[in-house]
């Protein structure tokens, strides 16, 4: 068992680049998800760890040994791969067995550990039959067995489940998750199904275009996504993210957008666009007679076109401004295509971005008025760079300390 | 009181109206399409390749000359026996099992292990080396033939003169009986190297890479691997080599390349079988022997061809 | 007041890890550290470098061995007689063999009925695979199997076999010595069903389906849908049938007795004359090559793809 460490990882194919100054810890004993789409980096990174590709730049440290340049046996080390890649020409036995025989372990040893593996995973019939034989799960799980068997020090992971029809996939995904728990050992798990990642990890890595967007829990990614992307790849239906702009005089700072109000919270900012982004689960339906939102209330005026059914509850979708919006809640919701409605939810559910770089903005208050008792949590750094817009010279009229954003 | 559910109301049956079939004419003919695509090719196999064997059949009962106004004599089974009793058919056999030997080792064996180290190579240095060696397999037989001997001219050919250079004494190879053989085997390596490695890369690349990093984070040295991943995994590739070698290759390849370096000598060092059966056929006019040569060497001949074929199938491992 | 963009992602500690939240983190978007590291070196083997320049060191002298000779050829043909066997680089060359090797065969004739042959062979064999090929993959119809079966196993019966009969034949039907005699019993090849059958099976069953759907005919399909697809494959297709067809040795031989025959026939009958004069021969050879090798330095990669995917099933 051991932890790894990635220190600013660098990777370039041909001319364009996978990966650009990665940096990770994963702790022993942890299930690390590396999730993105496709083309974002993961599987080389994954490759990488296992010292199937050589990082241009940075360095691999696996159990406080820096394996860089160490070959993938030497690792210690084992992979599953997203098409298992069991040698087809042998029996399920000896396909567990592969990597101990080639490690010269004696034959009683080896017959030992393949049959405790085999019955544990249930491949107890099928050891002497050939991968063809054998069905998309069953092969799942000989690919599994063959790096249980090696008791390796870390499991890797290459999109495991994506090759399994929808009901396995749900099975199985509970078995690695029970495999993890039961082994203690330390996983990194490649995947795109940020389902997949939500259910099964410790920690989530969020990558895009060969960068980390963000590293954190699957709560802590949830509800607090670090960026526009990271909003809108977790969660099904995503975050719903709307162009506004936010700003104000008179010591409150409003939202205003194409369908969009809100009056936000006390404090001065000058005038600027940014991207509101609320999940749907968030929102709920108000009546006509509601006046305008209340302060500390964001107000969506959405029409809708068209209705999800999901069994217990519904997802209404459609247009906010030139949007496209949508909001769940506990069947019926009672509403229709072609109905405008509206939606409130409170100002700490929003989550503000900025609309150049992407990244999450969080709204801190002013260094003068602090107050010293509300410490923001995620401030760790006093080097942060500040792109502090409002005009910190002018005293707040109102002398109030500026709410920290949730 | 309990409920019962009325059972649900059946449907009233349906208007059923036939619809039109074909007429039982208009479905023969597009039953018979398929066979009509197949009819310009098969037509072709039937007239000149099974009709004449049996045909071949036939004649090897017989005892003729080849001239349409002689009339064939019928002899039952001694044309086989003459056969079995030929002097040259030892050597020949010998001689056929020498280069199919030597075909084996130039045509899969080889390309194997030069596919192999060629993998890692860059694939533009790659590119240029396989088209290198593809240009001898363009070369026609005669003409490598005539090159060859060309290059192997006992006084003044380029080969003597460099093993001059070295040392080793100038030798007629091609009329020599020991050196004929190997130097036709060697010769007919020259041409179907080539091709052999092009195929055997085709083959390295369609594995799936997957099965080699597997292979690399289990533990497996570069040995291991290469015995017992890669050659498995190659192995339809293989077994076609082989059956080409073993098949095809004498036939279409030794044989014009015998009949221009050696012509079969010296005193039959260098007839293989087919040689043997084109020289009885077309030099001594015997045509119930060669017939009779003809249809032995073809039954031997297909117990092997379908013992090789029948391999192919079983050892195709299909990555699925 | 301000919203504060955080550039790098909040470094969030994994759990169970000192250095948590409160305090300052040792860098902007590092995760945090579990304290020093002892940091030790594992093994780096490097032994790929001498083994790549043994591969190409390897490569370059069969490359050699491959190309020495057909050099050799060329050079040769540019020799005076009288040291057609010097090394080195011709001091003048002479196209005297040239000459003498037009002058020693009929060329008109033998190229005439080379190009008639190796063009009619290869047409035909390309046409009669693509009809075969398709009915094989498009069909299912009863003796298939058995009918594919009488495809392949013509590979099992060699020429030499069936000569005689075939002379027979070709002798009842008038064809000894002519062109159409060569062209005739060469136009199926098991070889062409077989490759194109494989290129046909791969077509992607839904532009078939579709088209079915459109109402063609079957021969429309084949002309209109499939072949305009398979341009690149037949044409690299019939680049081999062409070479092979050019090369083919042992037909000109059984239908020709006399001399004006294939190119291949008459270089064969130069190389066993009783006095060879080699000047002339490689002369002849090298012009009878030429068309080949063009031919594969234009259209090398097909060539060359086509060759290799007869491997793979």
């Amino acid at each position: 068992m051991a932890g790894i460490v990635l220190d600013r990882i660098g990777k370039s194919f041909g001319g364009s680049v996978a990966l650009d100054g990665i940096s990770l810890d994963v702790a022993d004993g942890e299930l690390l998800v590396l999730l993105g789409p496709s083309g974002c980096g993961k599987s080389t990174l994954l490759r990488i760890i296992a010292g199937l590709i050589e990082p241009d730049a940075g360095r691999v440290i696996i159990g406080q040994r820096d394996m860089t340049g160490t070959p993938p046996r030497d690792r210690d080390v084992a992979m599953v791969f997203q098409s298992y890649a069991l040698y087809p020409h042998l029996t399920v036995r000896r396909n567990l067995g592969f990597g101990l025989r080639a490690r010269r372990r004696p034959r009683a040893e080896v017959d030992a550990k393949v049959t405790a593996t085999a019955r544990r995973l249930g491949l107890d019939g099928l050891l002497d039959r050939r991968p063809r034989e054998l069905s998309g799960g069953q092969r799942q799980r000989v690919a599994v067995g063959r790096a249980m068997v090696r008791d390796p020090a870390v499991f890797l992971m290459d999109e495991p489940l994506s090759n399994l029809d929808a009901q396995l996939r749900t099975a199985t995904r509970v078995e690695l998750a029970e495999l993890h728990r039961s082994l203690a050992a330390t996983f990194v798990y490649v995947t795109h199904d940020q389902v997949e990642a939500m259910t099964m990890a410790t920690r989530i890595v969020v990558l895009n275009h060969g960068r980390i967007e963000q590293v954190g829990t699957p709560a802590d990614i949830y509800a607090e996504p670090a960026s526009v992307f990271v909003a809108g790849f977790i969660g099904a239906p995503p975050m719903n993210l709307l162009p506004a702009t936010a700003g104000g005089a008179r010591g409150q700072v409003r939202l205003h957008g194409p369908g969009i109000e809100a009056t936000l919270w006390d404090g001065t900012l000058d005038e600027r666009p940014v991207i509101a982004g609320v999940r749907p689960e968030r929102l709920r339906l108000v009546s006509e007679e509601h006046g305008e939102p209340a302060a500390g209330e964001v107000g969506l005026s959405m029409t809708v076109t068209a209705v999800e059914n999901l069994g217990g509850e519904e997802i209404a979708i459609g247009q906010v401004g030139e949007q496209r919006v949508c909001f769940r809640g506990e069947r019926p919701l009672a509403v229709t295509a072609g109905q405008p409605v509206r939606l409130r939810c409170p100002a700490a559910d929003l989550r503000l971005f900025d609309p150049g770089s992407g990244r999450r903005l969080r709204w801190v208050p002013d260094p003068d008025v602090r107050d010293p008792d509300v410490r923001d949590p995620d401030v760790r750094d006093p080097d942060v760079r500040d792109t502090d817009l409002s005009d910190t010279d002018v005293p707040d009229p109102v002398g109030e300390a500026g709410r920290v954003s949730r | 009181m309990f409920l019962v559910d009325e059972p649900p109301p059946s449907p009233p049956a349906p208007a059923v109206t036939t619809a039109a079939r074909p007429s039982r004419a208009r479905r023969a003919g597009a039953a018979a399409v398929p066979y009509l695509y197949l009819l310009p090719a098969l037509a072709g196999f039937a007239v000149w390749v099974y009709l004449p064997l049996g045909d071949t059949i036939g004649y090897s009962t017989v005892s003729w000359n080849l001239l349409p106004t002689v009339p064939k004599v019928g002899v039952g089974l001694a044309n086989y026996h003459r056969v079995l009793d030929l002097p040259e058919l030892r050597q020949a056999l010998g001689t056929t099992g020498f280069y199919l030997a030597g075909l084996v080792l130039l045509g899969v064996i080889v390309p194997v292990l030069l596919g192999a180290a060629t993998r890692k190579l860059g694939p533009r240095a790659r590119a240029v080396y396989h088209g290198a060696l593809f240009v001898p397999v363009l070369i026609s037989p005669i003409v490598a033939a005539t090159v060859w001997t060309f290059l192997l001219a006992p006084n003044g050919g380029v080969v003597n003169e460099l093993l001059a250079h070295v040392g080793v004494g100038a030798h007629n190879w091609l009329l020599d009986p020991g050196t004929a053989r190997g130097t036709v085997v060697i010769i007919a390596g020259w041409k179907v190297l080539g091709a052999s490695v092009l195929i055997v890369t085709a083959g390295l690349a369609s594995i799936s890479p997957e099965y080699h990093e597997a292979a690399a984070i289990d533990g497996a040295g570069r040995l291991r691997t290469f015995r017992e991943v890669t050659l498995p995994l190659l192995s339809p590739t293989l077994l076609f080599l082989f059956t080409t070698a073993v098949l095809l290759s004498e036939s279409q390849l030794v044989f014009p390349l015998i009949n221009g370096l050696t012509a079969g000598g010296p005193g039959n060092a260098t007839t293989d079988l087919y040689y043997l059966l084109y020289s009885f056929g077309f030099t001594s006019f015997d045509v119930g022997l060669a017939s009779a040569a003809g249809v032995l060497f073809f039954a031997a001949f297909a117990v092997i061809a379908v013992g090789c074929v029948a391999l192919l199938d079983r050892f195709s491992l299909y990555q699925d | 007041m301000s919203l504060i963009t955080i550039d790098d992602p909040p470094p969030v500690a994994p759990p169970g890890l000192p250095g948590l939240p409160g305090l300052p983190g040792p860098a902007a978007g590092r995760a945090a550290r579990p304290g020093p590291l002892r940091l030790r070196r594992a093994r780096r083997p490097r032994p790929d470098r001498l083994t790549t320049l043994a591969g190409h060191l390897l490569m370059i002298l069969l490359g050699l061995f491959a190309l020495v000779p057909i050099a050799w050829m060329v050079l040769g043909s540019l020799r005076s007689p009288a040291d057609v066997f010097a090394g080195g680089l011709p001091t003048h060359p002479d196209i005297a063999n040239y000459r003498d090797a037009v002058h020693a065969l009929p060329w008109g004739e033998l190229l005439f009925n080379t190009v008639a042959m190796a063009l009619g062979v290869s047409l035909g064999q390309l046409l009669t695979g693509l009809l075969a090929a398709y009915g094989f993959s498009c069909w299912r119809f009863r003796g298939e199997r058995v009918l594919f079966l009488v495809v392949v196993a013509t590979w099992l019966v060699p020429l030499q076999v069936t000569i005689l009969p075939n002379y027979v034949l070709l002798g009842r039907l008038g064809l000894i010595n002519s062109v159409a005699g060569l062209v005739l019993p060469q136009l199926s090849s098991a070889y062409a069903v077989l490759l194109l059958r494989q290129h046909i099976k791969g077509f992607p069953a839904e532009l078939l389906e579709a088209a079915r759907l459109d109402g063609r005919s079957s021969w429309s399909i084949l002309w209109r849908v499939i072949v305009p697809s398979l341009g690149p494959a037949l044409a690299a297709l019939e680049i081999l049938l062409f070479v092979n067809a050019w090369n083919e040795y042992f037909w000109p031989l059984v239908v020709f007795n006399n001399p004006g025959s294939v190119l291949q026939i008459g270089i064969g009958d130069l190389l066993s004359a009783d006095t060879v004069d080699y000047g002339g021969l490689m002369a002849a050879s090298s012009l009878a090559t030429l068309p080949v090798l063009i031919l594969y330095l234009l259209l090398r990669r097909r060539v060359v793809n086509a060759f290799a995917r007869s491997g793979m099933r």
